[in-house]
């Protein structure tokens, strides 16, 4: 009878514990595919997502190519500067050991790309499925037009990279995933079409207006961007039908209210960017939950190394080159200078006008640092500091430089020329340029003024390859810490071997590579 | 007030007497245990195995037990003087190995299963139990990661790495039945651990045996005596190996400028006058420091364990206590740990009986925020050029400001950056046995282990200044700031029943069978908070700090696992053996239709000792033992991600567009597989138990372990854009042998009359291949492709160095290097006159040839003394970074860069040197420069001890009592000239340092 007592017992047991469900788990924490995009809120949410993806906390392990905070290690591969860390293989791609398996950027700018692209797949396929009510025509177009943006910044940065990759509309799976290529023209055209759609689509108001979004100058920006990289020939000659069309867009900006900001300084702190009339667009960032390591990593890290050429490179004061100018005291080689070389580069440590300075924990091997970005308001730099200026992806005084460049190639250097670049340089605390300048001259001066006024923007690489500077500027680096190698097949990178490994002999590999 | 209730007062006392031998040679036994059934009162045998007590009546019972003998009951039987001859346990044919789910017979097992006993395993003075397993048998590798207390990091592997998968290549472990963890078990608690190597001994743990089953039983009463026994003990640790570098400032400083000059940078070099203050000056202000000196010590250790036990005929107990304090040999670390074990067992009544075992730990770890490899690295990144602390005791960031280090070490200890972990373990069981008749039993067991974890990581806000002129330079880098507090809980429970059925029919079908149910359910959650600014750091609770900068988190997640299983033995006249076994495992991580697999294993045995023809021959005086074993089965594997083939969407990517208010992101980050399905590993085995004369037995083991339908990430395009799926696909190899042999050996007469020894030698060897994979993966320094094993080393080849720029012209152009005499020589492997990343092979050494360990033992009139060897033959790693490329994050090379090449010193053997993380590719690219050899053979242990027999201790009321002296990682032989040789894989040079152990104890019965 005990026995039976302990057997019903351990029975009853057993009945309380297994039931139908036991094996059923599900996470509390993520949402099903099945159980979202159903409201208006959903695509708001996951438009988001398209945002956020841009603006990385700028860890260079975390994130290369797609990474807002990271541009500036882009200018590692010129002759602006070196990285110590070799963040995105930055080294062996400067000494020009550019191979499909070199890893860091050949792999990261494909994948990051892609990524981003599959995200906005993904949303702009689930808008077009949405059936329900709630989500009007113009605001449907809207949140198309603001993710086909980001699509469109994604194929050009591909088809600057590598020129010829699949062009990819739609969400993949297993079954389909292996794209063969399109033509890099074909590349392009995607892209035009993404961001035309977006210039016709996105608010008409000025960006400090729009709470964030991106407006339809910000796409316009993109596109002058993408179009003058495509303005000269492999020779370096001018492609007049191309710059005309950079002209006219970059024009059609400048008549959107936007103006360059009183000081240099204000685009990129922190206090002086909401609302700021010269960006036009940036990612943004917010203490303490949406911040990124820019602070950290440049300023105690040093990720990015100015070179002392880019140094001398720039202008004293009086307007002239350094060798040249009456001004210029080698003694104090910072005074008398171009009024952007302060507030670009620190010696030793950063330091600032206004109060407070730090002493960097990482090797300064070039002397040098990179303080255009950093935020004083944020000092000590350090793992707990909570970064969160906006990092400028479009600005007011790119547009004017891009105007000044076409139309100077198209029409000489006239007035309108002067008058884009003189407010720039006066800013800086330089008098205007000479009126009689050659068109030749205007050129050298243009360019001279990207390579400062943009600096560590992530476009020093952007302006070597368009102007097809890129072997005689880089092969004469001499202070450089590694020895610089440049070769004609570098403007165009390989694809990344584990991509054509896997690719089933779909996906061809980039010519002489 | 407990101990009370089992004195027994002791009546009209008579006395009995005998002499206690060992059944096999005769030979007396000293210090054997003799008690009174049900009593506390008893005596040891005397060093003539002789004993005398008295006992309350004539009609009691005598119980003799000793270490390495079966236990024997004897009624007195109104005798006065009873002689006992003791079974030894290591008798073939009577020896009970824990398989799973039960206990089988070692004569009758077919599956290949490795015995281990407790006393063997605590021997050596260490408080991990995972690593005490090392070398024990053949077939299980043990690596045990760094010396830091309470994190020591041990890596089990059972045959090799079966799989690739993310479920890792970790074993089970079932601690009384139910699956835990070796951590939670104190070493002294442990009766016996169980190796499952094989499908058909570990098939019935069905979709977790994959990677073999570990299955640990823990201490428990005996009846007939109350025993209270001590033990203690002390040690002393110190670093296996330490670094030398170069700690000479002047020195350092001169490399430096060479290394830097030499990389190219020609800014932040010494000036030679401080150089010359350095050669010159006093030594406080310009010092040369040993950093490694001042951070690491010798570490106290001492561990205490008590232990109750004893019981009646009907009920058993042990309970156990265990305290250890373990210093790290670096400043800054501790481990605490508590625990308490209670086992009791009752037969209620003829057919019930009923027990109940619960198991608590509290450990405490104390470390650095930033963990024990940082805080090695952290040390060895300063240079000799300042002083920990200026003389005014602030904390030192730097001599001068182009130095380079990572965090001043002595400042984040002193200001106690430090991460407390507290876990909380409760394992649980209760188990009940009904016995229908003696053919059928019906066991059940229910338990609940509980996991609590709370870290708490502080990080203060220090000031650094410089050495020289005091100016403040610097915060300490501690990785952030304030204060995290982070709790976690893990509520596993687990259910299982079964019904055993034994027969026999007729005279020689001897029949078992086994059929049960299981069930097990895991909820994980954690919750953290965080909060940055602190107005002390005295005050290290959430609340103390300010809300103005703060974050929460959390998370829950849970599993589930149910079970069927079964086992069929049959055996004919204990000569021909067959088994079955059987699981049917239903998971929660599989989809319903697919989350259920089915894992058969099949075994047949042979005795052919037991064959008329040589039991009946004179084969029979030699042949104690001999059987031939082959199993075959399936084994599965779940574990991978808890919802791998759902669609679920992410939070991810916030963006604040305002500037003012974070709007959150959601988004598809990866591919789900709604047809994924357990990954199986089948495994054939064969083998053979051999024992000659008695006394030597050796185990022989070969296995051929495939592994398919691995659950991995599948390989996916970048084109998708999102993380690969999990899939099943791929397969992996591992062949191998086994060998274990053993050799007992009882000194009759002569000069050493009495001595017992044993030998032991155990090695195993196997081979990986990963047979199928899909496309070839290239990692930086290692290679996955099909034929080729797993992970295989895959870079360049150096041969030497350049003498000349003669020899640099001549020699194919290497990469886009500015190639210089005294740098590295590529070899061009395939001859196409450029080196290139097409000149990288694969190299062998990614998995060690063989692993080995001998251990010899012996006895003698009271003294024993061990020797344990364990080693690893032809493994590599490719270790770089601090310690080994120069000046990384500043740190001082080691001595040998002297030797460096220079113009005036051409070395064959070692390159220029160059600066840190800024040396070029030229010497950082993966080569074999940087792949070392890391085989080597160490005393694992040496144990020394004397026991005194209670004819010495008795007068002070003891029954025995044993002091030792045990010694750890006493010598080391190995080529690998890092910090040691025994380490988890490749990655940086250092680790926390391993622990050479010195200890000395003591063991009381009472």
């Amino acid at each position: 009878m005990k026995t039976l007592k302990y057997i019903l017992l351990i029975t009853l047991v057993f009945t309380i514990g297994a039931c139908e469900d036991f094996l059923n788990k599900t996470p509390n924490d993520q949402p099903t595919e099945s159980t979202f995009w159903q409201s208006q809120r959903d695509f708001e949410i996951g438009l988001t997502a398209i945002y956020g993806d841009m603006a990385g906390n700028g860890y260079p392990w975390e994130e290369f190519a797609m990474n807002s905070v990271l541009y500036p290690n882009l200018d590692n591969l010129t002759d602006n500067s070196y990285g110590q860390h070799n963040y995105g293989g930055s080294q062996q791609l400067v000494q020009g050991n550019i191979t499909p398996t070199t890893g860091g950027y050949i792999n990261d700018a494909y994948s990051h790309s892609y990524e981003n692209i599959a995200r906005v797949n993904i949303f702009l396929q689930n808008l077009q499925n949405f059936e329900g009510d709630g989500i009007g025509e113009e605001v449907r177009s809207d949140y198309e037009a603001q993710a086909r943006f980001f699509r469109a910044f994604n194929y050009w940065k591909l088809y600057f990279f590598y020129g010829a990759v699949p062009v990819i509309k739609q969400p993949l799976t297993l079954e389909n995933q292996n794209q063969p290529k399109n033509s890099a023209e074909e590349v392009f055209n995607a892209f035009l079409e993404d961001v035309n759609f977006a210039i016709n689509n996105l608010e008409d108001v000025h960006y400090s207006e729009n709470g964030g979004h991106l407006v339809k100058a910000s796409a316009q920006a993109l596109k002058a961007r993408a179009l003058l990289y495509n303005g000269y020939d492999s020779n370096g000659n001018p492609q007049p039908q191309i710059l005309e069309q950079v002209r006219d867009i970059t024009q059609s900006i400048m008549q959107g209210g936007y103006s360059l900001a009183t000081n240099y300084v204000d685009v990129f702190r922190e206090g002086t960017q909401e609302g700021n009339p010269e960006i036009i667009f940036s990612a943004k960032y917010l203490a303490p939950d949406k911040i990124h390591h820019g602070d950290q990593m440049y300023g105690d890290w040093l990720v990015v190394s100015p070179l002392p050429s880019f140094v001398d490179s720039y202008e004293a004061s009086d307007g002239e080159p350094i060798d040249q100018s009456a001004v210029y005291d080698p003694e104090n080689p910072f005074e008398n200078r171009d009024a952007r070389l302060t507030k670009t580069v620190f010696r030793d440590g950063p330091s600032f006008e206004e109060g407070g300075a730090h002493s960097p924990t990482n090797d300064v091997p070039t002397e040098y640092g990179l303080k255009k970005f950093l935020e004083p308001g944020h000092l000590p730099y350090g793992y707990a500091t909570l970064s969160d200026q906006d990092w400028v992806i479009f600005r007011y005084a790119e547009i004017m430089l891009m105007y000044a460049e076409a139309q100077n190639e198209l029409n000489g250097p006239n007035e309108s020329v002067h008058e884009a670049i003189n407010p720039i340089r006066n800013r800086a605390g330089l008098p205007d340029l000479d009126d009689n300048l050659t068109q030749a001259e205007m050129r050298e001066k243009i360019r001279h003024e990207r390579r400062i006024e943009l600096a560590f923007e992530g476009l020093r690489y952007y302006d070597l390859k368009r102007w097809r500077i890129a072997e005689e500027v880089l092969n004469n680096v001499d202070d450089g810490i590694l020895s610089y190698t440049f070769e004609e097949k570098h403007y165009l990178w390989p694809l990344p071997q584990s991509q054509i490994d896997q690719s089933n002999g779909e996906l061809e590999q980039n010519p002489d590579y | 007030m407990v101990l009370a209730t089992f004195i027994v007062h002791v009546g009209h006392a008579q006395q009995v007497e005998g002499v206690v031998t060992d059944a096999e040679t005769g030979e007396s036994l000293p210090g054997v245990n003799v008690v009174v059934q049900g009593t506390t009162s008893g005596t040891s045998t005397d060093s003539e195995g002789n004993y005398s007590l008295n006992v309350p009546s004539l009609q009691d019972t005598l119980v003799f037990s000793f270490i390495g003998y079966q236990t024997q009951s004897v009624p007195i039987d109104g005798r006065s003087s009873i002689d006992i001859a003791l079974q030894s346990q290591a008798i073939s044919g009577e020896e009970l190995v824990v398989v799973g789910y039960g206990t089988q017979e070692k004569a009758n097992l077919t599956g290949s299963v490795s015995s281990i006993g407790g006393d063997e395993i605590a021997k050596r003075p260490v408080t991990n139990t995972a690593s005490l397993l090392q070398g024990r048998a053949p077939g299980i590798q043990v690596v045990q990661n760094s010396g830091q207390p309470g994190a020591e990091d041990v890596n089990i592997q059972i045959r090799g790495q079966g799989t690739f998968s993310g479920a890792g290549s970790e074993p089970l472990v079932l601690i009384d039945g139910v699956p835990g963890s070796l951590s939670d078990v104190a070493p002294n608690d442990i009766s016996n651990i169980s190796v499952l190597k094989d499908a058909a001994s570990a098939s019935i743990y069905g979709a977790r045996g994959a990677n073999g089953v570990i299955i640990v039983e823990t201490k428990e009463g005996r009846s007939g005596e109350f025993l209270v026994s001590y033990q203690g003990q002390y040690a002393i640790h110190t670093p296996t190996k330490s670094l030398d570098l170069i700690t000479n400032s002047a020195e350092y400083m001169r490399l430096f400028n060479e290394a830097r000059r030499n990389t190219g940078i020609t800014s932040g070099l010494y000036p030679e006058e401080e150089i010359a203050k350095y050669e010159n000056g006093d030594s406080e202000q310009y010092p040369s420091t040993d950093w490694m000196d001042i951070m690491i010590d010798p570490a106290p250790v001492h561990e205490h364990q008590l232990n109750f036990s004893g019981g009646n005929e009907a009920t058993t107990y042990r309970v156990s206590l265990a305290y250890t304090n373990q210093d790290g040999v670096m400043r800054g670390f501790n481990y605490e740990r508590f625990n308490t074990r209670v086992k009791v067992s009752s037969q209620v009544t003829e057919a019930i009986e009923f027990g109940g075992n619960i198991g608590l730990q509290k450990g405490m770890r104390e470390n650095p925020a930033q963990s024990g490899e940082d805080t090695y690295l952290s040390t060895l990144s300063q240079a000799p050029t300042y002083r920990p602390t200026l003389p005014d005791g602030r904390y030192t960031f730097k001599a001068y400001p182009f130095e380079y280090n990572n965090k001043n070490t002595v400042a984040i200890v002193e200001n106690e950056v430090f991460s407390n972990i507290t876990n909380y373990t409760v394992n649980s069981q209760l188990w009940v046995n009904i016995d229908f008749s003696d053919k059928l039993t019906w066991y059940t067991k229910g338990a609940v282990n509980a996991d609590f974890d709370e870290n708490k990581t502080f990080r203060p806000e220090v000031q650094l200044y410089n050495y020289h002129t005091g100016e403040p330079m610097s915060f300490l880098d501690v990785g952030g700031r304030g204060l995290t507090v982070n709790d976690n809980r893990n509520i596993f429970t687990n259910l299982y029943s079964y019904f055993n059925y034994t027969d026999t029919y007729g005279q020689f079908h001897n029949f078992h069978a086994q059929v049960g149910y299981s069930q097990e359910e895991n909820t994980y959650q954690y919750l953290e908070g965080f909060r940055q600014e602190y107005v002390t750091s005295n005050l290290r609770v959430l609340n103390a700090g300010t809300p103005s900068i703060q974050r929460a988190s959390g998370l829950e997640e849970s599993w589930a696992l149910m079970s069927i299983f079964g086992r069929v033995n049959y055996n004919y006249d204990e000569r021909y053996f067959l088994e079955a076994n059987l699981r049917y495992d239903g998971t929660s991580r599989i989809s319903p239709q697919e989350r259920w697999g089915l894992f058969p294993s099949y075994s047949v045995g042979w005795r052919i000792s037991e064959e008329n023809f040589i039991s009946n021959s004179s084969a029979s005086s030699w042949l104690s033992e001999l059987k031939l074993r082959a199993s075959y089965g399936e084994l599965g594997n779940q574990n991978i991600g808890l919802y791998p083939y759902q669609s679920l969407l992410t939070f991810t990517g916030n963006y604040s567009f305002d500037n003012s208010q974070l709007s959150p992101g959601v988004a598809q980050t990866s591919l789900s597989n709604r047809n994924l399905k357990w990954e199986s590993t089948t495994v054939l085995d064969i083998g053979m138990d051999l024992t000659l004369f008695e006394s030597l037995d050796i185990t022989f083991d070969w296995y051929s372990k495939r592994t398919e339908d691995i659950l991995r990430s599948s390989q996916v395009t970048d084109l998708v854009g999102l993380s690969a799926p999990v899939v099943n696909s791929g397969e992996m190899l591992n062949k191998g042998v086994e060998l274990g042999i053993q050799y007992r050996k009882f000194v009759n007469g002569g000069a050493l009359d009495g001595l017992q020894y044993q030998i032991g030698v155990n090695f195993d060897k196997y081979t990986n291949e990963l047979v199928t994979f899909g496309e070839r993966e290239i990692r930086s320094y290692s290679i996955l492709q099909e034929g080729e094993e797993w992970d295989a080393f895959y870079m360049l080849e150096t041969e030497g160095i350049f003498q000349s720029t003669e020899e640099v012209n001549n020699a194919p152009p290497q990469f886009s290097d500015n190639t210089q005499p005294g740098d590295l020589r590529y070899k061009d492997q395939n001859g196409d006159g450029v080196i290139n990343q097409d000149d990288r092979v694969i190299i062998d050494g990614r998995h060690p040839d063989f692993n080995y360990s001998f251990n010899l033992s012996g006895q003698w009139k009271g003294f024993d003394a061990s020797l344990f060897f364990q080693g690893v033959k032809g493994q590599k790693y490719f270790a770089t970074n601090w310690g080994q490329l120069p000046f990384t994050q500043g740190s001082p090379p080691a001595e040998y860069w002297k030797d460096r090449w220079t113009e005036e010193n051409p070395s064959e053997s070692l390159p220029r040197i160059y600066f840190g993380f800024n040396a070029p590719q030229k010497l950082t690219r993966p080569s074999t420069f940087w792949l070392e050899n890391g085989s080597y053979l160490r005393l694992k242990n040496v144990n020394v001890g004397y026991t005194f027999g209670s004819e010495l201790v008795g007068t002070i009321g003891l029954r025995s009592a044993r002091i030792f002296f045990s010694g750890d990682n006493l010598l080391t032989f190995t080529p690998f000239p890092g910090l040691d040789p025994e380490r988890a894989g490749s990655g940086n040079f250092v680790r926390y340092p391993q622990n050479k152990v010195y200890s000395f104890g003591v063991n009381v019965e009472f």
